[in-house]
This record gives C-alpha cells, structure tokens and sequence, in this order.
C-alpha cells in the first residue's frame, strides 16, 4: 500500500485548504467583520476536524469507505460511499469549473475555457495515474513556495501603502449575531472540507503524528485565509469586497512599490492556479478511490470514467454567476455541506462509539 | 542472428588447452586469423622443454618479457631443471621460482587465454602441459592524468580520470584509503569484453542499491560497452525523461565524496567518465568545489545555478507569455521601450525566439564539433552576423537578443552537463506552451514536470529527495552549504545505516586548538 508521510499530509492539507478560498471574501455578509467570521468558523470547524480526528483515531488503518462499510453494514454503506463519490466529484467540477472562469476572466480573456479545463484535467489524471504518493509529494514541493508567495503579498501590501486598518472600525457594529450566523454558513467551506482526509489519513506512516499535524496545518492555512480575507478588507473596504468577483485580485493590483514591483495579479492567478489544482484533484482522487474500495478493484480503472464526468459536468453552468449560485443552491438550500459533513460523520462516529461499547 | 554470430567468433566456455604445444599455437592463429600483432615465439627451455610464449604487440612491456619471462627460463640450467622430472614440476618451477614478474595466473581454458592476452599479459605455454602461465606484463600508450576539461575548479584537486580503469580506481584508492571500500568487477560487451567495476564503502553504501545494480548490469547482454553512456542507458530506471538519473563525471574528488555519502559508484575502462548513483535532482547542482571554497560562498554560488537553470529553461518562454498576453506586467517606461523595439519586427514574439534560440544551438553544436582551427570565424559570425546584423536588419529585437544570450550563458552554470541539456530540451516545449497559453501554459507545463520529476526514482530514491519527500536533515547539504563541522550526518536514503560522518563538537572555538578539517 502506498504511504504518505507527515510532512506530506500537512502539506497537503494546507494546499486543500487554502485551494480556491481566497477567490471568495468568506463571511462578507457581516461586513467589515468578515474576519472575525473568519475566526469563529475555523474555530467552529475545529470541532469538526476533532469528530474526524476521532473517528479517524478509533480505527487508524480504515478509511472512509471501509469504515462505512463496515459500521453501516454492506448496503446502506455502499450507499452512503456512493453518495459521497458524487460528492467529491462535484466538488472536483466546482474547482476545475472555478478555475476555467478565473483563467477567461483574468489573463486569458480569450482562449476557450474547455482547453484551460482540459489542461487542468489532464494534469491531475496523470497526478493520479502517478499514484497517490506522488501526487502528495507534488503538495509537498510546492507547500513552501506558495506559502512564502502569499506572505509577500500580504507584506507588500503592507508596504505600498494600500492598508488602511480603520476600515475594520466599528468592531461588531450589529452584534455579535450576525457574525454567528454568517460563521455557521461558512464553516462548511473550507473548514468543514477537513472531512476528504478521512479518504486520506488512513495512508500515514506515522499514525501518531495524525492529529497533532493535521491541526497544525489546519490551523496555518486558516491563519492564510484569515490574512487574505482581512488584507481584502482593509485595502478595498467591506463593501467594495462584497461586489468585487476576485476581491483578492483587486487588492493585489494596488500593489504599487518603487515602479517595479507592480502588477501582480497574474501571479496571484498562477497562486490560485496551484491551490485549485491540488484541491480539485484531491476531491477527483477521493472520488476515484471511493469508488474503487465500492467495487473493490484497482482505482485506475475509474480515473478516466470520473475525468470524463468531471471535465463534461463542468460546461453545465452556462456563466460564472450561475457557477456561483448553484454553488449556493447545492451547499445551502439542498444542505449537502451541513447533512454530508456534519450529520453523516456524528452518526458515522456515535455507530462506532455504541458498537465499541458494545464489543466491551 | 547476433547471437549466432558470437558463437563463431568467440570460443567456447569450456574448450580447454591441449596438452600439445603444436595444437595450441594453431588454434591460436586460427582464432585470431594470424593477425600480425599477436606475436608467438617458440623455443627450448634449457632441459630441451619446447615452449612457446605468446603476447600482443603494444599491449605489452617488451622490456619486462625479455628480462624477466624469456632470460630466467632460457638461462636455467641443467642442474635446476635435473631437479624436475615430471611435466607438473617443470610448470610449478617456472611459475613459482624462475619468473621474476609481478603476478603469474595458471590458464587452462582458451577462453581465459585470450582475454589474458588482451589484458596485455604474456601467456607461456609448453609441450605436455595442459595449462598455461600468464605473467602481468601489460603496457600500453595512454593519455596521462590530465585536468578534466568538462568541469573545471579554481580550488581544488586538478586531476582527472583517464581512459584506463586501472588508473581511475587507483585514483579512488588513494583517496579513500580504506578496506571498506570494496571493488566488484564484471566483464560486459560480448565483444569487446568491457572491464566494469563496481566501488562503493561497505558499511555505509546500501547494500540494497549494491545488490540491484549488480543485477542490473548482470542482465546486460549486448555485444559492447564503449562508453559508460551505454551502460547508464541500460540501468537507469526511466527511460522516457530528459532528466538524467545517473551522474556521470571525470572528477576523482567528487567521486570519493559520493562513495564517501554512500553512493555507488559504476567504473567502465576505456572512459574517464565514471557513473554514480543513485542522484537526486539536486545532486547535479553541486559543484565539487563547493566544498572546497568558503561555506558562504558556496550557498551563494549554489543558489546562484539553482537561479540560473531556471532562467535558462523560463526565460524565452516567460519573455515569449509576457509580450504576446500580459503586457500589463511589464512597467510602464519598459513596455515603452519594448513596444519601440518590437515596432519594425515582422514576426511574432514565438517565431523570433524559436528562430533565435535555434541559431544559438546551432552555434553551440558548431562550436563544439567544428575544428579548433575556425574557432574564431564561429565566433564572428555568431556575435556579429546574427547577432548585431540581425537587429539591424530588423529580423529580430535587441531585447531578444539579450534573452537569448542571458539564456545561453545561464545553462553554461549547472555544474552537470546533462541536466544543462535537459533544460535546452524542455525550454522549448516550454516556448510553445507560453506562445498558447501564456502564463497559464508556462504554469502547466511546469506542473506537468514536476508531477513528472516527483515520480522518477534513482535506484529507489525518490528523485526530488530531500524535497519532497521532506527529509529536513539532508537541507543542510542541498540549497546551501553548511559549514564542514556542522555537517555531522551523512544525506539519508543514499546510507541508511551509519549515519553519523563526523564528531559533533567539531566547531572551532578560538579560546582552544583551531583544528581545519580538510
């Protein structure tokens, strides 16, 4: 069996985690106090990433689709494996649909978006045909430079003057409430997300270094988001965020430092370009291996079926504003998130308490 | 109907000598077709024994063969050899006591005859022995150790391999004077009968490698080995990528150092380049200087070729995404100037590069293969004609120009010449993804080789070790140099076992004795 190492896994979390977030100014709807969203909800998908670990930790070398199997019971936990297939392979669409509009909007105005998605599908089919090592490997390589990439963003927007703190006054200007709220919508994603690396952590060779840097690492691609999502506050405003479609571009652009370093929206996409790659390809993978421990064979036979499936569900939003809201559609009003991250994984893990109680 | 064709030309395994001197020396000239350069001399040893010598002319000391082979036997007397009834005695008598040369090897099969012969021995045969005598007597015209000419240092050891794989383990043995260090030796080529030999540390080499290379080289059947090229191409274990997974150099320091690191190292006579593995990507940024010149220095130089190789495989293609899709990058008063450039150009920014950077190539082939004698008219006309003719004549841009030689010098920097050649390849599939796709194409192509480079392996070793995967004790030794005392474990994964090189308190403390490590 393929193993992964610690550094592998945390690289790979915060790569995932960060993934396509900082496209979208998370928790905008509390306005000038979309950071503290930010907060409560890392904090609130903290707990989250806890049930995982939990679940994870009673049966270390099981991963998601042989625990429901196993404490499901054949049929209703195939069932459930399917489901979750579908799942992780919608989410996959959404990133590689993500990035295509990204691509069209910003530095490829025009190319076709089916040959930027096909690029992108091509790369993570051969990641896949490569193995699972591989591919977190590829994560690792590039956890650093992406981090370091982000970090001088923030700092330079620091230095070119563009930071303007007062625009996060007045702190809590309606309550506390509506920042709660706006945390419970937004703890689905990315926070919640956590829940694919139940696919995934049955692969480390070090099960003791499981939770200490699955934590850590959630916890630096949180800080991440955070700074982004405040850098966008405080250089646009919360209002000109709300409106803006990449807030974090827009914030970029101001960027202006002694003539030269200016400009750097179309590094800020090839950032994005990384993130949305990593994650869109680890959702393709945890389809992929889903379904081959559904059929019990090797998971390659899978990786073109649920490409093609991929690649084709991702023409169906005719424009990006449509991707959005059925974005919305799909997690909010039809509860995927809440239902497939949250309550799936409480009964997942109450079954195996009872049933460890049971065996006692 | 290769196969069948070494049959008749080499002999058998198992065909043994006659006991007749007559029958010896004709299967001899039969085999080797009478060439006129293996000499045979027959002759009465004193107590009137018909014997023969046979040698091969310029492989052999003909000084040694007179003094030392043909005057003791001739000049036995009859006294000594009155000693010696039986044929037995007579070999064992000339073999152990009459020969005054370095080392003496009893033959009983034609096989082992010739290849004695061709290792420059003198082989001595008599009438009713089954066996023959041969006596080391091998010297041959060869070049001198000189400084090697692919990878020159300022400090440092100036001596190179040579063709002679002799020479080059005892190159290797004089700096690693060690029992340790163990030899295996494999002969491959059908033919040409190619002396290999495997060297690597017992103790600190893995013994796993040790064990597949060995396998590997055993699975080769092929009529010659010329060059160690062949054999990198037989072992390696991916074909299909521009990336090298083998190194090879002709510097015995860095050598020692990679045997040192636990490295295996694969020797081929008739080449000084010498094969060590297994490499990671990383290894061939090292120079074996670096451990030579100042540990400041030599991060900064290593830095430096890391930056240059990716300028030499980025910089057209960046050049060729950011004229032709994102002007927006460039500041304002240098977009200016480029617009001003590019005004009078009559092809697109793809096309000029394209065209550029194969008249470059070209130059460079040129460069290396034309006579020294026209070395100067190449540089004219690469400096001049193409260059400055071609700006002034409008075909191309100044700043193209620029980007293209930037570009040539930078790929001169890594130390290693095949991972040069590496970048040079996949510059310009970079150059026609930038010219697609811009950035973006840039980007993917990138992706792809590092998904591609994150699979290869050297013998086992991940390629992009210590990297991904992250092995934080071999940073010390990859991106930067840390000082020699700090340096207190050897990289893992090449040695697994035996991990500690050094003491740990080695740091100099000037209120004590200054030791220097060398």
């Amino acid at each position: 069996m393929e193993r992964i190492s610690k550094y592998q896994l945390g690289a790979m979390i915060i790569l995932f985690q960060i993934g396509s977030t900082p496209l979208f100014e998370l928790g905008i709807k509390a306005k000038q106090d979309a950071w503290l969203v930010v907060i409560v909800s890392m904090i609130m998908g903290l707990l989250l990433l806890l049930l995982f670990l939990a679940i994870q930790r009673r049966e270390p070398e099981k991963n998601l689709s042989r625990l429901l199997v196993h404490y499901f019971g054949p049929i209703a936990g195939k069932i459930v494996i399917f489901i979750y297939v579908l799942f992780f392979t919608y989410e996959s669409f959404r990133n590689v649909r993500d990035l295509g509009d990204l691509t069209l909007m910003t530095i490829l105005p025009r190319s076709p978006i089916s040959l930027i998605m096909l690029i992108l599908m091509s790369l993570s089919v051969y990641a896949i045909y490569k193995g699972l090592e591989v591919f977190f490997r590829v994560a690792e390589f590039i956890v650093t430079g992406v981090l370091v990439f982000y970090f001088i963003l923030i700092v330079m927007s620091f230095i070119s003057g563009t930071v303007h703190l007062d625009r996060l006054l007045p702190i809590l200007e309606n309550g506390i409430q509506p920042v709660l709220l706006e945390s419970i919508r937004s703890v689905w994603f990315p926070f919640g997300q956590m829940f694919t690396f139940l696919m995934f952590w049955s692969y480390l060779n070090e099960k003791k270094a499981m939770s200490k840097t699955s934590i850590l690492s959630y916890f630096i691609s949180g800080i991440v988001i955070l700074l982004t999502n405040t850098i966008n506050l405080v250089v646009l405003g919360p209002q000109f965020s709300d409106i803006s479609t990449v807030p974090l571009l827009q914030s970029v652009q101001l960027i202006q430092i002694a003539e030269i370093f200016e400009r750097f929206d179309a590094l800020v996409i090839l950032l994005f370009y990384a993130g949305i790659f990593i994650k869109s390809t680890l959702w393709y993978l945890a389809a992929v291996l889903g379904l081959s421990q559904l059929f019990n064979t090797d998971y390659r036979r899978f990786v073109l079926p649920v490409g093609v499936i991929v690649y084709s569900t991702a023409f169906i939003p005719p424009n990006w504003q449509s991707h959005l809201e059925l974005g919305e559609l799909v997690g909010v009003n039809f509860m995927m998130n809440p239902i497939l991250l949250g309550m799936i994984p409480a009964v997942l893990f109450i079954i195996m308490l009872i049933r460890g109680q049971a065996n006692k | 109907m290769k196969r069948t064709m070494n049959k008749i030309s080499q002999p058998e395994h198992t065909e043994r000598l006659s006991s007749s001197l007559r029958k010896n020396m004709d299967r001899i000239k039969s085999l080797t077709g009478n060439s006129s350069d293996f000499i045979t001399r027959t002759f009465q040893g004193a107590n009137g024994l018909s014997m023969a010598i046979v040698y091969i002319n310029g492989l052999t000391d003909t000084t040694v063969i007179n003094d030392n082979i043909l005057k003791p036997i001739l000049s036995e007397t009859e006294a000594d050899m009155a000693e010696q009834r039986t044929l037995a005695d007579s070999f064992t008598a000339i073999k152990d006591i009459f020969l005054t040369v370095g080392t003496t090897n009893t033959v009983n099969k034609i096989d082992d005859f010739m290849s004695a012969l061709y290792n420059g021995n003198t082989v001595i045969l008599a009438e009713g022995w089954d066996l023959a005598i041969s006596a080391s007597t091998s010297k041959w015209e060869q070049r001198g150790i000189e400084e090697p000419s692919s990878q020159s240092v300022i400090r440092g050891p100036k001596d190179g391999f040579t063709e002679n794989i002799n020479t080059n383990v005892a190159l290797l043995r004089r700096r690693i004077k060690s029992p340790n260090l163990w030899k295996i030796d494999r002969k491959i080529g059908l033919v040409t009968q190619t002396d290999v030999c495997v060297m690597y540390l017992k103790g600190i080499a893995d013994d796993a490698v040790v064990k597949e290379v060995l396998q590997r080289l055993d699975r080769i059947e092929t009529d010659s080995i010329l060059e160690s090229g062949y054999l990198e191409e037989f072992i390696q274990d991916q074909t299909f990528t521009p990336f090298p997974t083998i190194i090879n150099t002709e510097r015995p320091d860095s050598v020692a150092a990679s045997i040192l690191e636990g490295q295996v190292v694969v020797l081929v006579d008739g080449t000084p380049f010498v094969l060590v593995l297994p490499v990671t990507f990383f290894k061939f940024f090292i120079a074996s200087e670096d451990y030579y010149q100042r540990f400041d220095i030599a991060s900064f130089l290593r830095i430096l070729r890391y930056c240059a190789f990716t300028v030499s495989m980025l910089l057209p293609s960046l050049y060729i995404a950011i004229t032709t899709f994102h002007q927006e990058m460039i500041p304002s008063t240098l977009l200016v100037s480029l617009a001003a450039q590019r005004e009078g150009i009559p092809f697109p920014a793809f096309f000029e590069a394209f065209m550029m950077e194969i008249t470059f190539e070209v130059l460079r082939e040129a460069g290396i293969r034309m006579p020294r004698a026209i070395g100067s008219a190449i540089s004219i006309v690469g400096a001049l004609v193409l260059g400055q003719a071609a700006v002034e004549a409008g075909l191309v841009s100044a700043a193209m120009v620029i980007v293209v030689a930037f570009t040539a010098i930078s790929s001169f920097v890594v130390p290693a010449f095949n991972v040069a050649i590496a970048a040079r390849l996949i510059r310009f599939g970079l150059m026609i993804l930038a010219a697609t796709l811009g950035l973006f194409g840039i980007m993917s192509g990138l992706f792809f080789l590092l998904i591609h480079m994150t699979a290869l392996r050297s013998f086992g070793v991940p390629y992009l070790v210590p990297v991904s995967p992250f092995v934080p004790k071999n940073l010390k030794d990859t991106v930067i140099r840390v000082p020699w005392w700090m340096m207190v474990t050897r990289p893992r994964l090449f040695s697994k076992k035996n991990n500690v090189r050094q003491n740990v308190n080695l740091r100099p403390d000037p209120s004590g004795k200054e030791e220097e490590k060398s």
